[in-house]
């Protein structure tokens, strides 16, 4: 198929190239899957700087929020009715932070698909807080083999470790090849005192 | 916002496995009119002669990636909610050789062979037959497998957050890339296809 010379096929790449232009100048856009998914020193950072402007609502079950949870969290059914009728409640400000935290057995992504519909463009969520909070606050071990920028970003994580009331640490040679669970982080935590 | 419209809740699982079957025969039909299943026509593809589904995969790209840039930009689409597999480069590498050996030796792959099966071409239903015993060997497998399956996670990785350039920026680039290719891959054809140089040499007007 032509039209004067021109094929489908060039029509279509001119349109592609014409779209492709315009693109450069059209202003940026969020890129896919992001920044959706909050980790937990970007959590800790949030709350250390201003508290009051984090909302943490928990989508586990009550059990896995009794054993743990982060800090100022409120646990609420893991639907988005539920997650939206309590933000409600709270007449938050569509500018605030809020962060749906879940694990293993409980998604947070329904709930802050549901945020995000209902206009809180900083909302947020975390997969599995329990492990991401271990493993980053709690419990952040430094490989024995690390670069000199990773040093320098762990001196500042450790800072907001010790805040939150974690032990940061170097790991040994024989650790940094077995690991440590994070079950028995937690368990380590707990014998020290750390009030979650 | 309107879409992602199974991730905002128009519809339920049951709703979003109906409308992805609706959407992979359309796909299927289109590969189908494009030759696509024709192991002979993608066997070209590595002899230069026939750049076919070089051409149909780039274009692919590029149609989603202005889709998906523009349909953010004019608010119709939440980039966000739009699920991007996590990235484990040790795998994935060794899927990506796997894949390419099943595809030289077969001349199909996984779409491709399930195009070909529909039309009734024996060489598809073989391809398909082996693509669903390697599936259940890995199954089978998967405990000794699982270190390697599981290693150097990435995360969800985009190439504006890894390179750190706006998303409009990589959208024009990807674009001009395409372009360019798409004509060198006419001028590589032509080059390599006997048939073709044949034909114009005797002044072919078929």
């Amino acid at each position: 198929m032509s039209r004067r010379g021109w094929s489908t096929n060039r029509v279509l790449a001119a349109v592609a190239g014409v779209l492709g232009v315009l693109a450069l100048v059209a202003g940026d856009t969020p890129t896919p899957g992001g920044p959706g998914e909050l980790s937990a020193l970007q959590l800790a950072e949030s709350l250390r700087a201003d508290a009051d402007d984090v909302i943490i609502l928990d989508v586990r079950d009550a059990l896995a929020f009794e054993e743990f949870h982060a800090p100022r969290a409120v646990i609420v059914e893991p639907t988005r009715s539920a997650v939206l009728a309590e933000i409600e409640a709270r007449s938050a400000a569509s500018d605030v932070l809020v962060v749906v935290t879940g694990g293993p057995a409980a998604d947070p992504r329904p709930g802050w698909i549901a945020l995000r519909r209902a206009g809180y463009a900083r909302a947020h969520y975390m997969p599995d807080v329990l492990t991401a909070w271990l493993d980053e606050i709690i419990s952040p071990v430094l490989s024995p083999d690390a670069s000199e920028s990773e040093r320098e970003a762990w001196r500042k994580q450790s800072e907001l470790s010790k805040y939150f009331g974690g032990f940061p640490r170097i790991a040994s040679r024989e650790e940094a090849v077995g690991g440590e669970t994070s079950a028995a982080k937690l368990r380590r935590a707990k014998r020290r005192g750390c009030a979650f | 916002m309107n879409a992602p419209l199974y991730e905002i809740g128009a519809f339920g699982e049951t709703g979003a496995l109906v409308f992805a079957l609706g959407l992979g025969i359309v796909f299927g039909w289109f590969l189908e009119r494009g030759g696509m299943g024709n192991a002979n026509k993608l066997a070209g593809q590595f002899y230069l002669t026939d750049l076919a589904v070089f051409k149909v995969m780039f274009s692919a790209i590029v149609t989603t990636l202005l889709g998906l840039y523009w349909l953010s930009r004019l608010g119709w689409l939440d980039l966000p909610l739009v699920f991007v597999p996590p990235t484990y480069l040790v795998p994935q590498l060794l899927g990506g050789v796997v894949f390419g050996v099943g595809f030289v030796m077969g001349g199909l792959c996984p779409g491709t062979s399930c195009v070909s099966a529909s039309t009734g071409r024996t060489d598809g239903f073989m391809v398909v037959g082996g693509m669903l015993f390697g599936v259940f060997v890995f199954n089978e497998m998967f405990p000794l497998l699982e270190g390697v399956y599981r290693a150097t996670p990435r995360g969800p990785l985009t190439i504006p957050e890894l390179i750190g350039v706006p998303f409009g920026v990589v959208v024009f680039a990807v674009v001009a890339i395409a372009l360019v290719a798409f004509v060198a891959a006419e001028k590589v054809e032509l080059h390599f296809r006997p048939a073709v140089r044949s034909g114009e040499a005797l002044g072919d007007g078929r």
